[in-house]
């Protein structure tokens, strides 16, 4: 996955980095006001809530701080963030093992911002919030395709699963996210 | 397009840029282990204090050293044991025999000749009981000293180390087997009763 130009030119990149591999509360501070936009929407992309999201992140950054002497400089520095983010939210998923949370709740409220729009219409927060609804199983093989670009074998890599079971999954959550979406507006179903 | 949303999704979710609040910073700074304040000077500070503290206890250590074993309270054999003769002149009676004599004589109390019990305990040579040969030096002035030695000894401190050198002459290893450690599968220490 390609991040967006970060807050950052290089050579302050740099300095910050030498300042926070020195343990300097300031730096430390700047680095992560400056890199929490983009490594957020990571994490609110797995886990959907913006405060178990934080938590996660603020997990990653942990370890960034810690990993930011052994960084080489090999590849893009945005993309090993990425990569740690990432990799800190799918393991907090294992962790939580929340595979079976049910998809159909109750207190389900659709988006209103968008009331009389495609899916392709919505809000960020509003897609966050139908991301949020998706059981984990499914929510994880969406991003992982959908937003970060996997191949059906790098998801089965990752998650230790078949390629097969990846396809099944991924075409289980658009199924999903399409039948929220036709549950509220059954007047735009040609739309989707 | 069916999926053609996700398209759009991924463009939005990829301009989606939230700010940190002050509380996700206060979350993740209780997460960083504490900032050590002053720690440019810290570090040699510290260092000095060690290295003055590992010099002392080394110079403490190199100074007992040099007094080698001795430094600690070692027992002293028999034959170096000293009798002060300060000591046998307090353990010895005031108004011994011969004083006692001449006062009943009526004749003046003799000189006091250097004490040569002291000299018949430092060699151990017991030279006036033993052999009865003596030479003028070693001979005692008053011939009722000769038992003095043993009597004068001043009593030896219970739990001094050498109280436990002098006690242990005093035990003789047993070599026979007596009546009493015939059952037994360890004899039974033989003391001399003094």
């Amino acid at each position: 996955m390609n991040l967006p130009a970060l807050l950052l030119p290089p050579a302050d990149q740099d300095v910050l980095i030498q300042a926070c591999l020195r343990g300097e509360r300031r730096a430390q501070e700047q680095f992560y006001r400056a890199y929490f936009p983009k490594l957020l929407p990571i994490c609110l992309r797995y886990l959907g809530d913006r405060e178990e999201s934080v938590g996660v992140l603020n997990q990653a950054m942990l370890k960034i701080f810690g990993a930011l002497a052994s960084y080489r400089g090999e590849g893009a520095f945005d993309g090993w963030l990425a990569t740690i983010v990432r990799n800190q939210a799918l393991s907090y998923l294992r962790e939580q093992a929340r595979d079976q949370r049910k998809v159909v709740d109750k207190n389900f409220v659709w988006p209103v911002s968008v009331p009389n729009r495609a899916l392709d219409q919505l809000a960020v927060e509003d897609i966050i919030k139908l991301l949020e609804r998706l059981p984990d199983h499914l929510r994880i093989v969406f991003s992982l395709v959908v937003f970060d670009g996997y191949t059906h074998a790098d998801v089965a890599v990752e998650l230790g699963i078949t390629e097969t079971a990846s396809r099944w999954r991924l075409m289980k959550s658009r199924e999903t996210l399409q039948g929220y979406y036709r549950a509220v507006h059954p007047e735009i179903e040609n739309e989707l | 397009m069916k999926n053609g949303y996700e398209e759009r999704w991924r463009e939005r979710m990829g301009e989606y840029a939230p700010a940190a609040t002050d509380a996700d910073w206060g979350a993740m700074s209780e997460l960083l282990p504490k900032q050590r304040r002053g720690g440019k000077w810290r570090k040699p500070v510290l260092g000095v204090l060690l290295l003055a503290g590992t010099m002392t206890v080394w110079l403490l250590f190199a100074g007992r050293a040099d007094q080698g074993i001795s430094f600690f309270p070692v027992a002293v054999p028999m034959d170096r044991v000293v009798a002060s003769p300060q000591s046998v002149d307090k353990a010895l009676p005031i108004h011994s025999a011969e004083t006692e004599t001449n006062a009943l004589l009526g004749e003046p109390a003799t000189d006091k000749q250097p004490n040569p019990a002291a000299l018949t305990v430092s060699d151990n040579m017991q030279p006036v009981i033993s052999t009865g040969i003596v030479s003028q030096a070693l001979r005692p002035s008053r011939p009722e000293v000769k038992v003095v030695p043993l009597l004068s000894l001043p009593p030896l401190p219970r739990l001094s180390p050498a109280y436990s050198v002098y006690d242990s002459l005093h035990i003789n290893l047993p070599s026979i087997e007596t009546e009493s450690t015939s059952g037994s599968y360890y004899p039974t220490p033989i003391f001399d009763k003094h």
